[in-house]
Formats: C-alpha cells, sequence, structure tokens
C-alpha cells in the first residue's frame, strides 16, 4: 500500500490540539514492536504510565484502535504512528505478519461485523406496540396539518402585502414563523426559511431569491396537501426537506444494494454549531450516485473520511427518495480488490440537463452530483470543450484547482448548486486528488 | 426577451408590491410541462404562488449555460518537480514543523535553495500553500520565487496578494544564476535589475569574477543614487584586491559621506595601496622609542590634518569621541601592520605589550581594525593572548580559532549569557571536531541547559552532523529536566531534517 501525505493524516485528526500532540510524538523515541501490512498499522507507545498503550490501526476503513483512555477517535497516539509511518524514514518497517494484538483485534472486528447484522435480524423479530404506534403517527400528522395550513396562510399574506414589505419586517418575524413550524414538527422547512429570512436584507438579489423561495415553500404545501398521491419516492424526498426524520432502524431495513462503489468525492463544512461530511458514492453495477450523510456536534467528532478516488466493496441502504438519495453503510466497508476507475465524465450541457431531470424528480434537491469531462478552470468558473461556463460557489477551493490543472482540460467531480458548481474532486493523468 | 422572461419580470413586479396593488399576469405556455392555468376565479394570492413555484422550477431546470472564452492555461514547465522524498519533507515542514515552529523558516529556505540548486521546482498542490506561507514571511519570498516553476508563476498572476512573485522572480532567475554559474548579466540588463536585487546579482559575481563585478559598479556609478553606490561599494568586500584600488579612491572623492566612509573602510583592508602608504607616513612621526635600550614606545596624538588627510578619512570624529584620539585610530586602521616593528623594532606579540603598557587605546583600537580587516593571523593570536575580544577570531586559521573558543568557552561557564558571542565568533559550519567538542563540554558542564538555551542559534547553524550521535546520547540522559530535553531534541530534528533535505535532491 502506497504511504499517505502528512495532509491525509491531519485530515484525520478530530482537532487541532490532537494533532499537536501527536505531531510531538510522531518520533522514533517513544515506538516499539512498530509495523505495518498492506491493511494494518500497529505499535506500542509509552505514556506516563507502566504498560506501553497498543496502538492498532486498519488502514482501510481507516479504523483506530488504541489502549489509551482518551475518547478522541482517532486518538493522538493512533495520529502520531500514522505521521511516522508516512514519514517513511524507516520509523515503521513492513512486515509480512503482523502482531499478536494487532490481529486479534482485526479479527474482532470482522467479528463484530457479523454479530450487528444478527442483531439486526434479531431487532426486526422484536415487533413494537402496533396500536400505539399508529396513535403517535396520526397525532404528528395532524400537527403537521396544522403547521402546514398555518405557513400556507402565512405564504399567502406575504402575497398579498408584497415582498417589499417582508424586507422591511425585521428578523423576528422571519424567526417567528420558523419557530412556528418547529413547534409543528417541521424542522427542516424551518432551517430554510430562517436562512433565506436572514439574507433578504443583505444580498442584491434578494428579490429573486425570495420569490424562488416562495415557490418552493409553496410547492411543499401543496405536496403536503396531496401527499395521498404521491408514490414512496417523492414523499421520501419531501419528508426529508421537511425535517421529518427516517430512523436508521427502518433504512436498514428497506431498501439495501451491494455494489462495488467509487469515492467520487467529498465534503466537510462546519457551522460552528454542527459538522456535515457529505461522502459521494457511485456504484460500478447500478451507476447510482448516493450520498452517505454525517453529522457532529457539540463534542462529537465526524467519522474519519474515505479516500477519494478509492473503490469500496460495500452494501449501502438508501433512504427513501427519488433523485439525488442518500444512503447510510449497513456494515462496514471493505476495500475492493479490483479498482473501479472514476467516470469519464459528461460535457456541461449533458450535465445540466441530467441536473434538470433531477430536479423534475426531486424540487427540493439542493445539489446534484455531476463528473465533467474535460473542463478548463479558472479563476472564478470552469469553461468546457464546447466552451459552455459554470460559475464556481464561494467556497470552493480554487486556488489547489488552478495549482493542480495549470488552467489545462482536467476531469472535475462536483455539487452543482443553484447554477453554480461546487468542485470537490480533480483527476490529473488517473491520479484522483481531493480538493 | 423570451415569453417567458417577459412573465417572469412580470411576477417579480407583482410579488414585490403584493397582489392587493397588482394583477398576477397569466401562465405563458410551459411546452411540455403541460402546466395549466388555473380556472378564473381562484384567490390572486394563490396564482402568484403558484406562478412562483412554477416559474422557479422551470427557470431552475430550463436555464441555458452561458458560454464563455477558456482561461489562460499556464505555460509548460522546463523543470522537474522536486523528488518524492524531498516533496513529503516539504509537507513535512509545512504541516507539523519538526524542531518547533520557530525553525520552519529556517527549515523551509534551506529546503526551497536545495531545490533551487538542483534545478526543480514545488509540486502544484503545494504552490497554493506556499504562497500564503511567503506572503507572510519575507524572507521566504525570493528563494520560493525561484522554485515556482512556469505553474506556480502563471498562479501567482491570478491573485492581487502574490503579486510580489513576478518583482521576485526576475530578480531570483537573475541571483540563481550570479550565485550557481558566475553569470555575469550585460550591462542593460544590469541597470535595469531593481536595486534589492543587484547586490545579490553582484554578489554573485564577485564570488565568480571580481573584475566583472567591479566592472558592473562602474558602468553604473554616475547615475547611481548615493545609496545604491554605498550598497555596490560594499559588496565589493567579496574578493577585495588590488585592482578595485583605483574605484576606491574615487569613492573617497565621492559627494555623498556615507560612500566616503565605505570607501575608506574598504582600504583599511589593502595594506599594499597607496592609501596604506600615506597612513604610514603620517603615522611614522607619532611612534617614538623611549627607554634606555628603546624597550618602551611613545604614541602621541597627531595634529589637525591637512586636506590630504580630511580626504583619506580623518574626518570629523564620531560624538564623544576626542578629534586627536579618533584620528590616530584611523592612521592606524589604515596604515600597513609591517610598519609597526620598523617603529617598535619588536615582533606583533612584544609591540602590543608595549602599547598596552604605554596606554594607547586609541592606537591599539585601530590596529585592532586592521586586523579585522585583513584578517592577520599573527596580530589577531597577540591581541587576543592580552584579552578576549571575540571580533579578532574570524582572523585566526579555522583550527587554532576552534581551539581558542573551545578554551574560551571553558572559561566562560560562570558568564553564560556571554557565550553566545563566543560560540557565534566561528562562523558556520562548524568541522566535525569542533562541533563534537563543543557538545561534549556543554553536557559536561553543570549549567548546560543554560548554555544550550545560550548558543542555540549558533547550534543550529553550525552543528556538523557527527555531532548528532553524541546530541542523541545526551538526550537519553537529560532525566527531569524538560527544557533542556525539548531544546536538544529540536535542535537534533532540525539538523536530521536538514540533512534529510539535503540528501533528498542528490
Amino acid at each position: 500500500m502506497t504511504r499517505w501525505t502528512p495532509t491525509q493524516v491531519a485530515g484525520l485528526a478530530p482537532d487541532a490540539s490532537s494533532l499537536t500532540a501527536a505531531r510531538r510524538l510522531a518520533r522514533p523515541g517513544p515506538w516499539s514492536d512498530t509495523g505495518s501490512t498492506e491493511t494494518l498499522l500497529w505499535g506500542k507507545c509509552q505514556g506516563s504510565g507502566k504498560t506501553p498503550y497498543q496502538v492498532s490501526i486498519d488502514l482501510t476503513g481507516p479504523a483506530f484502535r488504541c489502549s489509551c483512555p482518551s475518547r478522541k477517535l482517532p486518538c493522538k497516539h493512533g495520529l502520531a504512528l500514522l505521521l511516522l509511518w508516512v514519514d517513511g524514514s524507516g520509523g515503521v518497517a513492513e512486515s509480512a505478519e503482523a502482531a499478536g494484538f494487532a490481529q486479534e483485534w482485526a479479527a474482532e472486528r470482522s467479528a463484530r461485523g457479523g454479530a450487528r447484522a444478527a442483531g439486526d435480524a434479531a431487532r426486526q423479530t422484536r415487533t413494537p406496540d402496533p396500536a400505539a404506534a399508529a396513535k403517535r403517527l396520526e397525532e404528528r400528522l395532524a400537527l403537521m396539518d396544522g403547521g402546514m395550513d398555518d405557513f400556507a396562510r402565512w405564504l399567502t399574506d406575504l402575497a398579498r402585502s408584497g415582498t417589499a414589505s417582508a424586507r422591511q419586517q425585521s428578523y423576528v418575524w422571519w424567526d417567528g414563523a420558523a419557530a412556528r413550524l418547529v413547534d409543528a414538527h417541521l424542522p427542516g422547512l424551518a432551517d430554510d426559511v430562517r436562512s433565506v429570512g436572514g439574507a433578504v436584507s443583505g444580498r442584491p438579489d434578494w428579490a429573486e431569491r425570495l420569490l424562488l423561495a416562495i415557490g418552493r415553500w409553496w410547492t411543499a404545501t401543496r405536496a403536503w396537501a396531496a401527499r395521498e398521491s404521491l408514490d414512496e419516492g417523492q414523499m421520501g424526498d419531501l419528508r426529508a426537506y421537511l425535517g421529518w426524520s427516517t430512523s436508521t432502524d427502518s433504512v436498514r431495513r428497506a431498501d439495501a444494494v451491494t455494489d462495488r462503489w467509487v469515492v467520487l468525492g467529498a465534503h466537510r463544512s462546519d457551522d460552528g454549531r454542527l459538522q456535515q461530511q457529505r461522502t459521494w458514492l457511485l456504484g460500478s453495477a447500478t451507476g447510482e450516485t448516493v450520498q452517505v450523510l454525517d453529522f457532529a456536534a457539540g463534542g462529537q467528532v465526524l467519522p474519519v473520511a474515505r479516500v477519494v478516488g478509492s473503490s469500496l466493496e460495500a452494501t449501502v441502504a438508501r433512504y427513501p427518495g427519488a433523485a439525488v438519495r442518500r444512503a447510510l453503510f449497513v456494515d462496514e466497508p471493505a476495500v475492493a480488490d479490483e479498482s473501479v476507475r472514476m467516470p469519464s465524465g459528461v460535457a456541461l450541457e449533458d450535465a445540466r440537463s441530467a441536473a434538470a431531470r433531477t430536479w423534475g424528480l426531486n424540487p427540493w434537491a439542493r445539489r446534484v452530483p455531476v463528473v465533467l469531462a474535460d473542463v478548463r478552470v479558472g479563476v472564478d468558473r470552469v469553461v468546457d470543450a464546447e466552451g459552455a461556463r459554470v460559475s464556481l460557489t464561494e467556497d470552493a477551493d480554487v486556488w489547489t484547482l488552478l495549482a493542480l490543472t495549470g488552467g489545462r482540460p482536467a476531469r472535475v467531480f462536483g455539487e452543482l448548486e443553484e447554477s453554480r458548481l461546487r468542485p470537490l474532486t480533480v483527476v490529473l493523468d488517473d491520479e484522483v486528488v481531493g480538493l | 426577451m423570451s415569453e417567458v422572461d417577459t412573465w417572469w419580470r412580470d411576477v417579480g413586479n407583482a410579488a414585490l408590491v403584493g397582489t392587493a396593488r397588482r394583477p398576477v399576469p397569466p401562465l405563458p405556455d410551459l411546452g411540455r410541462a403541460g402546466v395549466r392555468d388555473r380556472p378564473p376565479g381562484a384567490p390572486r394570492e394563490e396564482a402568484l404562488l403558484d406562478a412562483a413555484a412554477l416559474g422557479g422550477a422551470a427557470i431552475r431546470a430550463g436555464r441555458r449555460l452561458d458560454h464563455a472564452e477558456p482561461p489562460d492555461a499556464a505555460p509548460d514547465d522546463g523543470r522537474p518537480v522536486a523528488p518524492r522524498r524531498a516533496v513529503q519533507l516539504l509537507e513535512l515542514v509545512i504541516t507539523q514543523p519538526p524542531a518547533g515552529a520557530q525553525q520552519r523558516t529556517a527549515l523551509l529556505v534551506h529546503w526551497l535553495q536545495a531545490a533551487d540548486t538542483a534545478g526543480c521546482r514545488v509540486p502544484p498542490v503545494l504552490l497554493p500553500t506556499l504562497l500564503e506561507l511567503a506572503s507572510g514571511a519575507r524572507e521566504l519570498r525570493r528563494p520560493t520565487a525561484a522554485v515556482l516553476g512556469e505553474r506556480g508563476r502563471w498562479l501567482a498572476e491570478l491573485r492581487e496578494d502574490w503579486s510580489w512573485v513576478t518583482e521576485a522572480a526576475a530578480g531570483a532567475e537573475a541571483r540563481t544564476g550570479s550565485r550557481t554559474e558566475g553569470i555575469v548579466p550585460t550591462a542593460d540588463e544590469w541597470a535595469r535589475l531593481p536595486s534589492t536585487d543587484r547586490v545579490a546579482v553582484l554578489a554573485g559575481v564577485r564570488a565568480h569574477d571580481p573584475a566583472a563585478g567591479r566592472e558592473l559598479v562602474l558602468s553604473t556609478w554616475t547615475t547611481d543614487a548615493a545609496r545604491d553606490r554605498r550598497a555596490h561599494l560594499d559588496v565589493l568586500r567579496i574578493r577585495l584586491g588590488p585592482g578595485d584600488e583605483a574605484l576606491l579612491e574615487r569613492g573617497l572623492d565621492d559627494r555623498a559621506g556615507t560612500v566616503r566612509e565605505v570607501a575608506a573602510e574598504l582600504l583599511d583592508s589593502l595594506p599594499g595601496s597607496a592609501r596604506a602608504a600615506r597612513m604610514a607616513e603620517r603615522l611614522r612621526p607619532l611612534v617614538r622609542r623611549t627607554g634606555l635600550l628603546g624597550r618602551g614606545v611613545e604614541v602621541t596624538l597627531p595634529d589637525e590634518p591637512d586636506p590630504a588627510g580630511a580626504r583619506d578619512g580623518l574626518g570629523r570624529p564620531p560624538p564623544s569621541r576626542s578629534a586627536r584620539g579618533w584620528w590616530l585610530e584611523q592612521i592606524c586602521a589604515g596604515a600597513p601592520l609591517a610598519i609597526w616593528s620598523e617603529l617598535t623594532g619588536v615582533d606583533p606579540s612584544a609591540t602590543v605589550k608595549r602599547l598596552t603598557e604605554a596606554h594607547a587605546p586609541d592606537a591599539l583600537s585601530g590596529i585592532r581594525r586592521a586586523v579585522r580587516a585583513r584578517r592577520d593571523p599573527d596580530w589577531a593570536a597577540a591581541l587576543l593572548d592580552r584579552g578576549w575580544d571575540a571580533s579578532l577570531v574570524p582572523a585566526l586559521p579555522r583550527e587554532t580559532r576552534e581551539r581558542v573558543v573551545l578554551t574560551r568557552v571553558d572559561a566562560t561557564t560562570d558568564r553564560v549569557h556571554e557565550l553566545g558571542a563566543v560560540v557565534g565568533s566561528v562562523d558556520p559550519p562548524w568541522s566535525a571536531d569542533f562541533s563534537v567538542a563543543l557538545v561534549s563540554r556543554l553536557r559536561a558542564s553543570k549549567v548546560g541547559s543554560a548554555m544550550v538555551l545560550a548558543t542555540m542559534p549558533h547550534l543550529l547553524a553550525g552543528l556538523h552532523p557527527m555531532a548528532l550521535d553524541p546530541l542523541e546520547r545526551w538526550i537519553e540522559s537529560t532525566g527531569a529536566d524538560q527544557t533542556l530535553a525539548t531544546n536538544l531534541r529540536n535542535l537534533l530534528q532540525f539538523h536530521s531534517v536538514k540533512r534529510s533535505i539535503t540528501e533528498a535532491f542528490r
């Protein structure tokens, strides 16, 4: 296995202080019994105690185990061992067979994978009280119905008095509408109202944005009113937009598909309150692109990012939805024996019409994944071989992209969002680089 | 404007003022979407909301792409990317500086210069990070500009806060050429170089071909500003020789006092010059042997100099200095040292002794300056025998120099604050013997921790790789002294990374 780069390791750190601590440890001094195979990396680190900590790392996951008491994942010992390994100056030698403790852990891990499958099966057989569940559902639907009616009236009032007067309203007015939506179990819609309300006063294009938002909200109220006629996929997308969560158990049970997936790209964001990680996967047999979402709030830590461009053998379960479906891993994915190549990509016009079809199926899809062939990157845009252009999002890492491509045609994976592109991955001479 | 565009604009206007004041335009034909207008009689508000929903969906899905010219591409790169191992080291230095954050810049500069010498460039993916770092640290800019390659220079042109690259790159090219291959710029190229780069280019040229360097200085002498004339003259220090005398004499007649000062100072280094002979003539009548056996010496202070003397540097003294004492010092600094044995009849060591006994501090200061400027080992040894002076150490041959400094280190252990200057008087890189001996002395000392701290900058710059093993053994036995252990570890890391960088480019 080719050793990683220090930047990749730094990307795994749960916070800055862990990384700093790990850097202090990333020297041969405190380490003993280190070694690595194709998939495992292990070593013992002498800490303040008598017995050294045993550190094992599964490079494919990657997954970490350390006998230290730290609750951070990965802990500083795991990061330090990776750094030492990456450094390549002989601190960690290649070895044919893993040390005892690392092997045990690897064995436990695969056994646990099996056990979880068994646990899922057990959970399925346990049937909750159907009468109580039906009653809870009825109460929830009644609340949501009331909230939607109220929201439709609010929209009608807004239409009557005009958006110019809505712009005069203080944020409290928007926040009040959002709070009523939260009370009616419609938190996703509430977030959208808050975010549009917050942007209305400051942006020069506020009128157009507000008009489009009103249209989106109205579509949601009409769709909710006609929900009897929606199919399961449409209902799934509407639920996701409104913020009516689907339990992971029911997702796990429902729509699982086993395939070889290539990791197209990933995006991490942190709004101070919530960290989010989006990983896009393309199934080689199904040809479907799904997104795996991970969240972390407060002191929680996001799961370790998948290596962009790598291929995973995995069963994923898809959330109900019509297009741009969310998915979750049913069990821990394994690195595929045979790697799948990144797709060759399409021209911008084709990507745009694919996105249009997607929005036709799911009007609430915020972003559509696209692989673009032969696009040239400029400071604020990409231009394809036919001269069609699309602007880049403000958060795009355009300088790395420019440095890597040098303005020459390259394959780029990204998300189309409100007619802008957020580039996430670039493919150069078959080398896949995550941005 | 298409029918849909007109309609959408009207919808926008209706939404702005509200349906209470404006009617909603009827839906246009949305083609295959197959949407039909609501039957008349529906509330206006709902018609507007329907229009916003449908129009929004239509515009989102149906908006045509703009077309534009593709952006300009970067030119091809001639230089190869730095070797893989070197790139890993660069990433390491950037993301997790070994030897502490303060040493990062020094290691980066080392990496960048090693890459430039090896004719390599930075890999594209690290360009933004490096440009960002160099934008914040001036000492990184020129070495960075030298290894950006075509891709990096192209990238820098696209961003305002990287615009320093253009100028730095032009200078870096000339610098690289003059430093590594002794390429002499033509008079035109020289005239066009920014002032800040001229000094570096000139230094490179001087090191290879002193005469060519002098010609460059002469080519712009009459048009250069005083500040530049001074700076250029100052560079002639590198491989100064009798051939430079004519230009220096010209400097003595310069309009600017700062230029005259440097010219006189440089002429102090040329004991065979006409000015040195003139100074000798001024010194001769001032020194007299005394005592029956002529074993004493008396030095009288000179009188007001004539215009020729003033031209040679006997001008206004520095503040709070007696004028006549200052002139004596200037005369002694300029005269050939050989004249002293003629005047006193004894060797340098005895001369120093007699001058000390005669309380002639101005004469001795002048001699010290002459010794420093001419790097005269005999006189330096003679002076050092009678008292420590770090500035005289460089005049000794390297072996003697290192021995003298080690002796001095032993004598200085109780004055740790002076130790930095003592050790710093041996210019880096140090010999293996000296480095090992110094480390063992520091380790043996009771105040080793404070000594390491005091000499850290010099240890970072000078230590020979052979001293790294003893250093490592020392770290293992530092015990409870965490500060010492950290400092030593940083030192060790710094040197081993530096060595790895050098090796990675072989």
